[in-house]
């Protein structure tokens, strides 16, 4: 019998309420609640007064620092953007492949990792080449996406592990498909970053970005991005503003642009800075927990949760290879419509999110075996 | 003595400091801050209970509608962007105006409004054009601004009132010269939303954009982005996400039809916490009235105009018969506008340093002791010398 794995007073979770919906949006720490409030109270009520270097380094070099030791890279080569998909945006905007080019993605994506390649299309006539996975999930592999790429690859982009069904790519093997063909990969960790280890440099990645408010606890509003140094250094953002320019940004030059040094150039506003503070703080809080700890600690909970699914005559959308997976878990019920019985389940205090036809459970540091006893429970009373 | 337009106990920072500086960023009414905790309290400690995919695509729907009342405009025309750069960069990504076409704008504006157009030359060798007033900047006019608009011209895309001088520039007539060349009118009004009345409709401007955290008083990570209806139409979202489409929820990775109207600018999920408190920030200058404030900040403005002249300043904002927004800006020959900051903030008085002058933005919470305060503060450290 496994408890949860961090004390249960940091994730107050309201009673009679079991949350398995880390892959939505997750909890946030005590700890981290009370680091966004204290900043607050110190800086943000406060106007320019307390708005010094150190107010902002505690808001930019924290998410830095942290990602640095997460990903096992240097805190220059980080940016800290508004969102998963803004960094995203950044990236295909320069990119910019043109007619006769390609794009490699998934056509179960979460809609965020293609959408700025469709619309570079309409734009470019760039070809965006999603791997058909919908109709059967279960069967995307690496092989599924080598078949489309091909010496006019400009880009993989595809998120290392998928958001409705868990599945997990290996992100050394893509890194390595794309390198092969002169193509670039960019990996969206948003549903692996903090509950999945990633060692960038030891798989050879080029950019990978992920948001604050799943895995990494922190909240909405706050995402880091790794650019490969040489990648960094021939990086123009194609969105700019007073920040592009970092230690010159003061100087509130309209009429030149003097680009920041490593990853910081990606950045170009202003950030929500409770949620910068909440992804640094976050981050910190996982790294001392460890990731690998909570990694194993999510798998097992899956494991279990994915054995009651099959008891209960499920189909999986999972892998079942442990390789194959992530720390979520999706199941249909034939015949019966997820949206119902996610309803059903959330008035019994469950919280799962209905996604591509199954119910998507995706369980975190904070859940223990009870949970997931209590989520087969409120399932066995909501599917009789 | 005029008193503060708002309960000086909504900003309890007053108790501490004479804060002057609006036009950095404004101080946040405590309803305001309480409308933003209540949130993140609740998206941080409750996740997804209670905020469902159905309730988290119309989460801005409250910020919409009070953004329309005071623009002038319909909640549809309202997006509720990460910040009025990220507007602005969706705008000149979507126009991408090609070599042989310009666009104006001037060279003491923020950054932000003239670095879009330029990392967009870099592109496609569009002309960046700057009305250059670097040299006397007290003097800027609209019909400084035509003199570079032509028939190739693409957009115009300046402030309302400028960050560093005040000077405010008639937002209908800018559109009008822009239309006369088949220009797109694009307006930040990060520097006067909140502080001065704006009718987008009368105005006829097809974009305009404001940061939150300065006289709209509220907080980093949200913006608001006006679409006229005739350019939302046509509008093509450079930034693009899962919130970008007409239903949301629907998770279709395979296709993107667009929301309606000015909502295709918002793709993402962002901080809530900000838009949220944005609304009500909104909602909290509404009730006070924007006529009033504009009043309000301008009556102290003008009285920091006539005490910064008397200390001997040289003035580089607006002249108080010309059209401006609160913000005073006054060199002191000889002096480091960033020292005399410095020792103005040691004495409790707050300010910034911009375009080589000390600049003061007084706004509804500020009442004429705080002007009167800084001034004798202001006189006390011109009369000893900077040590350093």
């Amino acid at each position: 019998m496994s408890g949860s794995l961090v004390p249960k007073d940091d994730f107050p979770i309201p009673s009679g309420t079991t949350y398995l919906n880390s892959a939505s949006i997750s909890l946030t720490s005590v700890p981290v609640r009370e680091e966004m409030r204290e900043f607050e109270d110190e800086v943000v009520h406060l106007g320019t007064i307390n708005l010094d270097d150190e107010a902002e380094n505690r808001v930019y070099e924290g998410v830095r620092e942290s990602a640095a030791e997460l990903l096992g890279c240097e805190a220059a080569d980080i940016a800290v953007m508004t969102s998963a998909t803004e960094a995203l945006c950044q990236v295909a905007w320069w990119l910019r492949p043109g007619e006769g080019d390609n794009v490699v993605s998934i056509d179960l994506e979460f809609p965020s990792v293609t959408y700025p390649w469709l619309r570079l299309a309409e734009d470019d006539g760039l070809d965006v080449r999603l791997v058909p996975a919908l109709a059967d999930p279960l069967g995307l592999t690496l092989d599924r996406v080598a078949e489309r790429v091909d010496e006019r690859t400009a880009a993989i982009c595809i998120s290392h592990v998928q958001y409705a069904t868990g599945h997990l790519l290996d992100p050394a093997a893509l890194a390595d498909l794309a390198h092969a063909h002169g193509a670039l990969l960019i990996l969206d960790t948003t549903q692996s970053s903090g509950a999945v280890p990633l060692d960038v440099r030891a798989t050879d990645q080029d950019v990978v970005i992920a948001s604050a408010y799943k895995w990494l606890t922190g909240v909405p509003g706050a995402a880091f991005a790794y650019l490969r140094p040489e990648f960094a250094e021939r990086f123009r953002p194609p969105f700019v503003g007073w920040r592009t320019t970092g230690e010159g940004a003061m100087a509130f030059d309209a009429t030149g642009i003097s680009l920041a040094e490593g990853g910081r150039r990606m950045e170009y506003a202003t950030v929500a800075y409770e949620a910068g503070i909440s992804l640094g703080a976050a981050t910190r809080y996982l790294l001392g927990v460890g990731i690998d700890k909570i990694h194993e600690h999510d798998r097992r909970l899956c494991d279990l949760l994915a054995e009651g699914l099959r008891g209960r005559g499920a189909v999986s959308l999972t892998p079942e290879a442990p390789e194959e997976r992530g720390t979520i878990v999706a199941a249909r019920f034939p015949g019966r419509d997820p949206f119902e019985l996610a309803g059903a389940l959330a008035d019994r205090g469950v919280h799962v999110a209905p996604r591509l036809g199954a119910l998507r459970f995706s369980p975190h540091l904070y859940n223990d075996e009870d949970d997931v006893g209590r989520a087969l429970e409120a399932l066995d009373a909501v599917l009789t | 003595m005029s008193a503060s337009l708002a309960p000086r106990s909504d900003f309890p920072v007053l108790e501490e400091a004479r804060y002057l500086n609006a036009a950095s960023i404004a101080l946040m009414p405590l309803p305001v801050r309480q409308a933003v905790q209540r949130f993140e309290e609740e998206i941080s400690g409750r996740g997804t209970i209670g905020f469902d995919d159905d309730a988290e695509a119309r989460v801005y729907e409250g910020v919409r509608t009070r953004a329309a009342r005071l623009l002038g405009a319909e909640p549809a025309d309202i997006a509720v962007t990460t910040s009025a750069t990220e507007a602005l960069g969706q705008v000149a990504w979507w126009l991408r105006p090609g070599e042989g076409t310009n666009v104006v704008s001037i060279d003491i504006e923020f950054p932000s409004v003239t670095y879009p157009w330029m990392r967009m030359a870099r592109e496609t060798g569009v002309e960046v054009r700057l009305t250059s007033v670097e040299g006397a900047p007290g003097a800027l006019s609209i019909e400084d601004v035509a003199e570079l608009v032509d028939e190739r011209t693409a957009a115009i895309c300046v402030s309302h009132v400028q960050y560093a001088t005040g000077h405010l520039l008639d937002m209908r007539a800018l559109a009008d010269l822009a239309h006369a060349h088949g220009a797109l009118a694009v307006v930040d009004a990060t520097q006067s939303a909140g502080m001065v009345p704006i009718d987008v409709r009368e105005a006829d401007v097809d974009v305009l954009v404001s940061g939150a955290y300065k006289w709209l008083c509220a907080a980093f990570g949200a913006a608001i982005c006006y679409l006229h209806p005739r350019v939302a139409d046509r509008f093509l979202p450079p930034l693009i996400g899962w919130k970008s489409t007409v239903n949301p929820p629907n998770f279709d990775a395979t296709r993107m039809p667009l929301a309606e109207g000015a909502r295709r600018l918002e793709y993402s999920t962002v901080a809530y916490p900000s838009g949220v408190g944005l609304g009500e920030a909104i909602a909290y200058l509404l009730d006070v009235g924007v006529d009033r404030i504009l009043e309000h900040d301008l009556r102290l403005a003008d009285k920091f105009a006539v005490g910064l002249e008397e200390l001997g300043g040289a003035m580089i904002s607006a002249p108080r018969q010309a059209p401006r927004g609160s913000i005073v800006n006054a060199r002191f020959g000889g002096r480091r506008p960033e020292r005399l900051v410095d020792r103005l903030i040691e004495a409790g008085v707050i300010a910034g340093p911009r375009l080589g002058g000390v600049r003061f933005s007084p706004h509804l919470y500020n009442d004429e002791s705080d002007v009167d305060h800084a001034l004798q503060e202001l006189q006390r450290i011109l009369e000893t010398p900077d040590e350093d």
